[in-house]
């Protein structure tokens, strides 16, 4: 009795997964089409990554679009293909060690965190990304989402159109902004007022000048308002002294709460 | 990056939760490789925000971008099997079947024949300014001669180009064009063959100059005419541009094949000279009236070694040009106007003639020459055996006539006792008409009734001639067979043989040499045969 249905989920889950591949068909094509010489080779390639792709499908967490995914390895085939052509044999560039293992992990990117610890960090997205929202330009958001994420200034630049300057100019401004927003606004996100108020006595006992308050941010930090310049750097220099832990348990424990 | 601009704890947690955040509305693979291929982005804001919050986008673009990188060179057809290459193909075919079809034009020209050379040239200034005829109010610009479309691969600049024998040909009217004239010269005289030479002549100029646009068309037809005008238009424009205004304007259409070419013949029997119909050259005819041998039956070549009859002043030349005159001659020499030169210059020209030896009384006469009937021009004109429409040629001219002068003398002098004399018209010579110069011993004997007229033939000519002769003269050095036709169609045949020498050898400069050379003898009385008795006549007394 089970049988029979089982057949029938296994037959209808190669069907779905045959659509699956079939809608990657086209796609596959055209890549192929302007990478590869012969049209011949293009369309050996695309069957081969779907021959790949129809194999290896159990592999896929579904943590990106399925597409993205057969792209991966579509790359791959086409990096065996150029070493493989005789004529191209010997002309490749090799690709840098970071593309490199980029092209081997399809997967690399993901992060391999627990159901809660995702959940926190959608909800800290979903708070900080309506701050942005609120004091940030469309600039600044980009600036800030993509330094923040580890990229270079120069990378931001080149990956945004703009001169690695402005960047920078668009980097502190809305890196300053958004520190006072969230203080002012959201001390949660940065582990709570008294996570804060400890990084500010910290900052303020900081025997480099650089790093101790002017008194003109010690004078904006009690009153904001009068003074959001210098209360916008002031919660920058805090921010130094703020305990990774503090930020992180605290976020745990107000998504866990919540 | 600075280490105050390096994100803090707090910050790269946050960027790492954006990140997660992102990572639910990742990019599909096409949008990537769309992205990878620098085409343009569609909702290009969104997925700019969504790749700047979205690592694995970015490192998916990144890779895309770092593969066709990698990919390596190789000739342009093997880069790709996709629609790039089959454009490229398409532009690279286009490419070659336009190469193509400009090559075939260039070299073929518009009606799929012919070869055309267009150039730009200066000409003289105004004719206007040419009528008093100062030589140096005529010097024209530098040449600006260029080789437009149709022009022959380094072929020379055409050379040709001169103002002659006017002919209009067919212009396409444009708006704003004032005036043009298209004119076809024939370019080999010897053997008139379809080469001819069309020239275009705009008088609006914004430096006052004149310029000419000429085309040089092998086998010209009456048909291709509308096309050639179209070129020169497209050459005038070209002209313009270049700072020059060249303005066209409406014209009569005729085929050049309808211009007479200054063929074989054309020079002595055309242009004036006296010779009955028939008489071969080289024969001076003498003429007795009324038993006193004191007509000249004609002006004719000689021959080496051929027979020379006597003439009524006893052997001796009436012109000065190749002649051994001098003081010293039975009778009187016209010493100016050239008399090798049948076209004149001067609207009042000085006839004037050296003294003679013989003690004889001599009447200088100066008469105007009726036209003769168009036929006999005409088949004075022809050497080919084709008659040629001459009135196409030179409108409103008439040429020598065929029989004596009729007209009353302009000027009439009677000379004696051996001093120089000189006649001067009363009133200009009109332009275009034709004049009987004659010396004459007195007392004047009865003209024969049949007896062709004596005399030696000049011709006024018009301003336009005038204004092409100065041109010829002026391009002598830079287009000599132009000038030689200009000048030798002018009755200049001293001065078309003196430009002649600016030509290259060859079959056509010495077909023009000996054309030339047999007009001027043409106009050079015979010597007398050895041995012959100069007739003096005597002197009468006064």
């Amino acid at each position: 009795m089970e049988t029979a249905p089982a057949a029938a989920n296994t037959q209808q889950t190669d069907r779905a997964a045959g659509e699956l591949l079939g809608r990657q068909r086209e796609w596959l094509a055209r890549f192929f089409a302007r990478r590869v010489s012969r049209r011949e080779d293009a369309e050996d390639l695309v069957q081969d990554v779907l021959v790949r792709a129809s194999a290896s499908m159990a592999a896929w967490r579904g943590d990106c679009p399925f597409s993205q995914w057969v792209l991966v390895i579509a790359r791959r085939a086409l990096c065996n293909y150029y070493e493989r052509d005789p004529y191209r044999r010997g002309r490749l560039v090799p690709l840098s060690p970071r593309e490199e293992a980029a092209t081997l992990d399809p997967q690399r990117e993901g992060t391999g965190a627990g159901p809660s610890l995702q959940a926190e960090s959608r909800a800290v997205a979903e708070r900080l990304a309506a701050h942005m929202e609120r004091v940030c330009t469309t600039d600044e958001r980009r600036v800030i989402a993509l330094t923040y994420q580890g990229e270079s200034l120069d990378e931001a630049a080149q990956f945004l159109g703009k001169s690695p300057s402005t960047v920078r100019s668009l980097y502190r401004r809305s890196r300053q902004k958004l520190l006072a927003h969230v203080v002012l606004h959201d001390p949660d996100l940065l582990g709570g007022r008294a996570a804060i108020d400890e990084a500010w006595a910290r900052a303020a006992a900081s025997e480099e000048a650089g790093e101790r308050p002017t008194s003109q941010e010690r004078s904006a930090w009690e009153d904001p308002r009068a003074r959001l310049e210098a209360f916008r750097s002031a919660c920058l220099k805090m921010a130094r002294y703020l305990p990774l832990a503090a930020v992180v348990l605290r976020a745990a424990l107000e998504h866990g709460g919540g | 990056m600075d280490r105050r601009d390096e994100p803090m704890a707090a910050e790269r947690r946050w960027g790492e939760a954006l990140a997660a955040r992102a990572a639910e509305t990742c990019l599909e693979a096409d949008e990537l490789i769309a992205l990878a291929s620098s085409r343009p982005w569609r909702r290009r804001a969104a997925r700019l925000d969504h790749l700047s919050a979205c690592p694995r986008c970015r490192a998916a673009l990144r890779d895309l971008r770092a593969l066709d990188r990698a990919r390596p060179g190789g000739p342009w057809w093997r880069a790709s099997a996709g629609p790039a290459r089959g454009l490229a193909l398409a532009a690279a075919a286009t490419a070659c079947a336009v190469v193509l079809g400009a090559v075939i034009a260039f070299r073929v020209g518009p009606s799929g024949a012919e070869r055309v050379q267009v150039a730009v040239a200066p000409l003289a200034e105004r004719a206007e300014a040419l009528a008093g005829g100062d030589r140096s109010r005529v010097a024209p610009p530098a040449p600006r001669a260029r080789e437009e479309a149709y022009g022959e691969a380094g072929a020379a600049r055409p050379r040709d180009i001169g103002p002659a024998n006017a002919k209009r040909l067919a212009v396409p009217s444009r708006p704003g064009a004032t005036r043009a004239r298209i004119r076809g010269v024939p370019l080999a005289p010897p053997s008139p063959g379809p080469r001819s030479l069309a020239i275009a002549e705009g008088l609006d100029f914004r430096d006052g100059a004149v310029y000419e646009a000429g085309l040089r068309v092998p086998g010209l037809t009456p048909g291709r005419a509308g096309q050639l005008m179209a070129d020169l238009a497209g050459d005038a424009r070209a002209a313009e541009r270049e700072g020059q205004a060249v303005r066209l304007g409406a014209g009569a259409a005729a085929p050049l094949g309808a211009v007479a070419a200054p063929t074989a013949g054309a020079g002595a029997a055309g242009f004036g000279a006296l010779a009955p119909a028939g008489a071969p050259p080289g024969r001076a005819i003498g003429r007795a009236a009324g038993g006193h041998e004191n007509e000249r039956g004609r002006i004719a070549a000689p021959v080496p070694g051929g027979p020379a009859e006597e003439d009524d002043f006893g052997g001796g030349k009436l012109a000065g040009a190749g002649g051994s005159g001098g003081p010293s001659a039975p009778r009187p020499l016209l010493v100016a106007p050239d008399p090798a030169n049948y076209g004149l210059l001067e609207e009042r020209p000085v006839f004037r003639v050296s003294p003679p030896a013989d003690p004889r009384l001599y009447r200088l006469e100066l008469l105007a020459e009726p036209a003769g009937p168009p036929a006999a021009r005409e088949q004075r004109r022809q050497d080919d055996g084709a008659a040629r429409p001459l009135d196409a040629l030179r409108k409103a001219v008439p040429v020598g006539p065929a029989g004596a002068p009729t007209s009353a003398p302009v000027s009439v002098l009677e000379l004696r006792d051996g001093g120089v004399a000189a006649i001067r018209p009363v009133a200009p010579l009109k332009p275009g008409l034709d004049y009987l110069f004659r010396v004459q011993p007195t007392p004047l004997a009865a003209p024969e009734p049949n007896a062709p007229p004596s005399g030696l033939s000049f011709r006024a000519l018009t301003v336009e001639e005038r204004e092409q002769v100065l041109w010829a003269r002026a391009h002598a050095a830079r287009a000599p067979l132009a000038s030689v036709l200009v000048l030798y169609g002018a009755g200049r045949y001293a001065e078309a043989l003196d430009a002649l020498r600016h030509a290259q050898p060859g079959k056509r400069t010495d077909a023009w040499r000996a054309r030339i050379r047999a007009s001027l003898s043409e106009r050079t009385l015979a010597e007398p045969p050895p041995g012959a008795p100069a007739q003096a006549a005597p002197r009468p007394s006064r």
